[in-house]
């Protein structure tokens, strides 16, 4: 891969708006992220060397699709604010045309802030929940 | 293998159904929701029409004998493995010795559980569906007991991805009219013979789906509908689907166990591609039917086909995905 294509992957992540690119395949692993500024989920606040709060801890999407908090078919939310969370839990779901894709926590905790709409389209890698250390 | 815990009757393992026999008075049998347990199978990666276990009555309870991905869908109901919480039209990986609880639905009425690679039973001309009225097919021919052990053709870990799901029909394939759910309707041999406003009735009415109704039929209710001269017609064949109206005017649709032939004047028939709306709806509520084209039928019949395609391919990009 070269340099001028890097740059034009750059380019198209910066026109539609996604947070990143990884990109695996023998002899090359190319991982691309926007600056912090620049994206609504800053995604170097977990990294250990920047973590000005310890006890706040990040959910970031697995994926690509429609984010949402709520089953179609139901009508509570899977998790709400102040709600405890443990690692393997569902707390949101990515519908991708019809199919519906788990979004489980990865970690335990207290969920602190919901940063996403349901219903909104995301990203791969964007953080939609913050927990708080409980 | 599956044992089954609950003592609620009427549970029942069915495929499609058993086509090709109706000329030996053998009744079709068959989900009453064809896309339900469809797309049951689709999430399992097993053929679309593989049996499963249809559940008409609430609460109901299975425990898992050994490893075995299923799935779970039709009916909305609050379910749960092992005490965690299971969403609606769902696949899941069961571990030996799990139970799985389905609560009473909160929208539908039938729910199916699916097993990865079909329900394990004998193929009886042609199907695995339960005939109930001829005492073959399905698991010794009859509806499930309690501590009956059923198997799957492919159980154990499964290869294929689990924990997704899929949007229900309802959802991707909504028909409602003035608020009630909708079946489309193409009128039938005897439809002239009904008097006119009768006839205008039965589609501006609403129709309550009344406690005798089951498998075999749906008794409805809602205003008569009277012919212009009493009818006597010979018994001829009907299939799911057909609208009988009897003396009194309250009409029955046939459903899967329907038998095969009847006396009754046909008024329609609740075309094949909307079948599985009527088979959700509970009993009590309300339903309402729009008449509809043979070309329209066979449109709607291709709508549902090219659902099913799209949910089959997401799965599978799902599985490569996964890899």
């Amino acid at each position: 891969m070269t340099n001028q294509e890097i740059r034009q992957l750059a380019v198209w992540l910066k026109e539609t708006h996604l947070a990143g690119a990884e990109i695996r395949r023998p002899g090359l692993h190319l991982v691309l992220k926007r600056s912090v500024d620049e994206v609504a989920a800053p995604v170097q606040i977990t990294a250990p060397e920047a973590s000005t709060a310890p006890d706040e801890q990040l959910l970031k999407t697995p994926g690509l699709g429609r984010f949402l908090l709520t089953h179609p078919q139901q009508s509570e939310v899977l998790v709400s604010v102040g709600s405890r969370v443990e690692p393997g839990q569902l707390v949101a779901l990515l519908q991708v045309g019809d199919l519906l894709l788990p979004v489980r926590s990865q970690k335990a905790g207290r969920v602190a802030a919901v940063l996403t709409v349901c219903g909104t389209t995301v990203g791969y890698g964007e953080a939609f929940m913050r927990l708080d250390a409980a | 293998m599956i044992e089954i815990l609950s003592a609620t009757a009427l549970a029942t393992v069915q495929d499609f159904g058993r086509f090709g026999s109706l000329g030996y008075g053998v009744g079709t049998s068959g989900a009453m929701d064809h896309l339900a347990l469809a797309l049951g199978n689709l999430l399992l990666g097993n053929p679309e029409d593989a049996a499963a276990i249809e559940i008409p009555l609430f609460p109901f309870e299975v425990r898992f004998t050994q490893d075995c991905a299923f799935a779970f869908t039709g009916a909305a109901c609050e379910a749960t493995l092992d005490g965690q919480p299971l969403l609606p039209f769902w696949a899941a990986q069961a571990r030996e010795g799990q139970v799985l609880s389905l609560g009473y639905p909160t929208s539908g009425s039938r729910a199916y559980l699916c097993l990865a690679g079909g329900v394990d039973v004998p193929s009886v001309l042609g199907s695995r569906s339960t005939q109930l009225r001829g005492e073959f097919g399905g698991l010794q021919g009859r509806a499930l007991q309690q501590g009956d052990q059923v198997s799957a053709l492919r159980p154990g870990m499964s290869t294929l991805p689990t924990d997704f799901g899929v949007v229900s029909p309802s959802q991707a394939l909504p028909l409602q009219r003035d608020g009630l759910p909708a079946m489309r309707v193409l009128p039938a041999a005897e439809y002239e013979c009904f008097l006119e406003e009768s006839r205008a009735a039965f589609w501006t009415g609403e129709w309550k789906v009344t406690t005798q109704s089951n498998r075999y039929g749906y008794r409805l209710e809602g205003a008569p509908i009277l012919p212009k001269a009493p009818m006597e017609v010979r018994s001829h064949g009907i299939v799911p689907g057909v609208i009988q109206v009897p003396h009194g005017g309250q009409p029955i649709i046939q459903m899967r166990d329907a038998q095969p032939s009847g006396g009754y004047p046909k008024f329609g028939t609740v075309i094949e591609a909307d079948l599985w709306r009527l088979g959700q709806a509970p009993i009590g509520s309300k339903v309402r039917f729009i008449e509809c084209c043979y070309a329209e039928a066979v449109a709607a019949l291709e709508d549902n086909s090219r659902y099913l395609a799209e949910v089959s391919r997401l799965v599978d990009l799902h599985g490569l995905a996964s890899r």
